[in-house]
């Protein structure tokens, strides 16, 4: 944030994963068009980008693999193949991805460098989403079902889990002291504390809450509501909620630029993208995308 | 009692037959398999990523519920061809169940959480009825006086057909697969969070019994005798048969990888598993209560449908 002028400047690439027709849309963020769209494996779910921002992971729970994209020449430069029968949701971490099956209920390790994968253990029934503390020493996995499940990235097991109902999105301040984590039954985001487990505050949300984010400098977050149409964006410090934005039909996931201006939400029934600018808290504008787009990524 | 077996079998597996209808979640097809010969006789492309399979009471059409297609693929069971490609009906559609004394069938969209109500003749949406978050099954009652939907998020919602009005929600945090018993008494229904089969009595929507099944439990039948229940779970590579009557466990059948979809052949022979994982199909002796075949489907095969018995059988086929 030390200067602000030429962060503002300074463009970024938005990779959405288009689940119906098995794309990846490139949005450049100076010109908010999509620059190109990518042929990847069958229905792709969740983008993930590595730590570096020189990769994208395309999650394809349709065919059971990951097509590795290069963030230089905006190009498939691998497939990775038989990951597992229906992989959803994945987290890098250092030289690490994780990705998560929904019915096996395993995690999937691999070696970022090699793409090998190197280990896999299971973890519990129905997993949604996984993400990692700010150390990498933990991921926590929201489940369909029940409890959030916290993995110890070193012993490649479980190691602790806190009881609840079905969860999804979750994130972590840039402290590491709070998380967030999206009550998809109780139309409610919760903050916890990661010390203790415990929860701080249960905030009232849109309908159907699926992803949340939390802004690099930790004063907000934002969640997709997934039946309300909306986004709610919430202030951290008195951890309400200051607007709740209409955006498309079945927001789905959304991704945050890092100078922490501008969202970008993914309209999984509108085939569309909303772009919040985070100062007025407004839609810049709405850019049409592929069929049924779910994750998004910001290198 | 071995003599009427008998009988009854060559009437269900020679004088008749019958077919099991698998959706291939990542072929976007549907196989069609002569449970007969356990040979797969045909595969027809269905929209995309289907995720449920079901068959109208009269037998006549399957229906695959097609997750990222958004859609709704209607077949003749008699050609084996594509009649309709039925779209509106909401993000992800999951699951259908019928009630032929409407005349409707019955959806359950995972992201809309919204039942879609639709004419069995015409294929039109009549209606969409909000219901909760996270949908993903949905049964009708024997006598058709009730429609369940299931949830991960929402409990048990129990909506009046003719109304569509919800008459009533059930406390449950991970519903998942549900039927009944043949008498309409009590309806069964998978926790999939907590590993377990929850029963309740129809009338008074009270909890019985729970007993415990094994990971993650998704596809569920009952026996059209009321004698027995078939319960996947999806995470132990096994089917729980459990007894219908003091409702333990009798026996633990290790199948394939992924159980998922589970349906039963309408004389209560054959149970028939899709393997999502190993892109099989497992079949259960139910007298043995053993795997007497394995057959290899497409990709991700998931949801099942079995020719259901005559109507003028009634349940009992």
């Amino acid at each position: 944030m030390a200067e602000p002028k030429r962060l503002l400047k300074r463009s970024v690439l938005v990779y959405v994963g288009n689940q119906n027709n098995s794309t990846v849309s490139v949005i450049n963020s100076a010109s908010n068009r999509v620059i190109k769209t990518i042929p990847v494996g069958k229905n792709p779910g969740q983008v993930n980008a590595s730590p570096d921002g020189r990769q994208i992971y395309a999650i394809n729970s349709g065919d059971r693999s990951i097509s590795i994209l290069s963030t230089r020449t905006n190009q498939v430069t691998r497939t990775l193949r038989n990951v597992s029968p229906e992989p959803f949701a994945a987290v890098s971490v250092g030289n690490r991805f994780y990705v998560s099956d929904l019915y096996t209920g395993g995690v999937t390790v691999f070696n970022a460098l090699t793409n090998e994968s190197i280990a896999r253990f299971p973890v519990a029934n129905l997993p949604l989403a996984i993400a990692s503390l700010p150390d990498g020493k933990k991921l926590y996995v929201t489940t369909q079902a029940r409890n959030i499940w916290i993995i110890d990235t070193r012993l490649k097991r479980v190691v602790n889990s806190i009881p609840t109902g079905a969860t999804w999105g979750l994130d972590f301040t840039p402290d590491g002291k709070k998380f967030v984590v999206n009550s998809f039954g109780t139309n409610e985001t919760l903050i916890y504390c990661v010390r203790t487990n415990k929860i701080i505050n249960s905030i009232p949300v849109g309908v159907a809450p699926i992803d949340i984010n939390v802004s690099r400098d930790g004063r907000r977050a934002y969640v997709t509501n997934s039946r309300s149409r909306s986004v709610s964006v919430i202030d951290l410090k008195s951890q309400r909620v200051i607007k709740t934005i209409q955006v498309g039909d079945v927001p789905y996931n959304l991704a945050i630029t890092p100078d922490d201006r501008s969202i970008y939400v993914t309209n999984n029934g509108s085939n569309t993208v909303s772009v919040i600018d985070a100062g007025t808290l407004k839609v810049l504008l709405t850019i049409p995308v592929g069929l049924g787009p779910r994750g998004v990524a910001i290198v | 009692m071995f003599k009427q077996d008998n009988q009854d079998k060559q009437t269900e597996l020679a004088q008749r037959r019958l077919f099991a209808y698998i959706t291939n979640q990542d072929n976007d097809s549907l196989s069609v398999l002569d449970i007969g010969t356990n040979r797969i006789i045909g595969t027809i492309r269905v929209g995309q990523l289907p995720n449920s399979a079901a068959i109208s009471p009269d037998g006549k059409r399957i229906y695959t519920t097609n997750g990222a297609g958004n859609s709704i693929t209607v077949i003749s069971a008699q050609t084996n061809r594509v009649i309709e490609t039925v779209k509106g009906v909401g993000t992800e559609p999951f699951a259908a169940d019928f009630s032929i004394s409407r005349n409707r069938y019955y959806v359950p969209s995972f992201y809309s959480g919204s039942l879609f109500v639709l004419d069995l003749d015409t294929n039109k949406v009549l209606d969409e009825i909000p219901v909760g978050n996270g949908l993903v099954g949905v049964g009708v009652s024997p006598d058709q006086s009730k429609v369940y939907v299931t949830s991960v998020g929402a409990g048990i919602t129990i909506i009046n057909p003719k109304t569509n009005q919800v008459m009533a929600t059930i406390p449950n945090l991970d519903s998942w697969g549900i039927d009944f018993s043949p008498d309409g008494a009590r309806y069964y229904v998978n926790n999939a969070g907590s590993n377990s089969v929850s029963v309740y009595d129809a009338s008074s929507n009270k909890l019985l019994q729970k007993t415990a099944v094994g990971l993650a439990p998704l596809g569920i039948v009952a026996s059209g005798d009321g004698r027995r229940v078939y319960v996947a779970n999806s995470r132990s590579k096994s089917v729980s048969v459990l007894d219908a009557a003091s409702f333990r466990v009798l026996n633990t059948i290790a199948v394939g990888s992924v159980p998922f979809g589970i349906a039963i052949t309408p004389g209560n022979r054959r149970v028939y598993v899709t393997n999502f994982g190993s892109n099989t199909v497992s079949v259960i002796d139910t007298a043995a209560n053993r795997v007497i075949d394995t057959i290899r489907t497409g990709v991700n095969p998931r949801g099942i449908a079995i020719t259901p018995p005559r109507l003028e059988e009634g349940v009992n086929g």
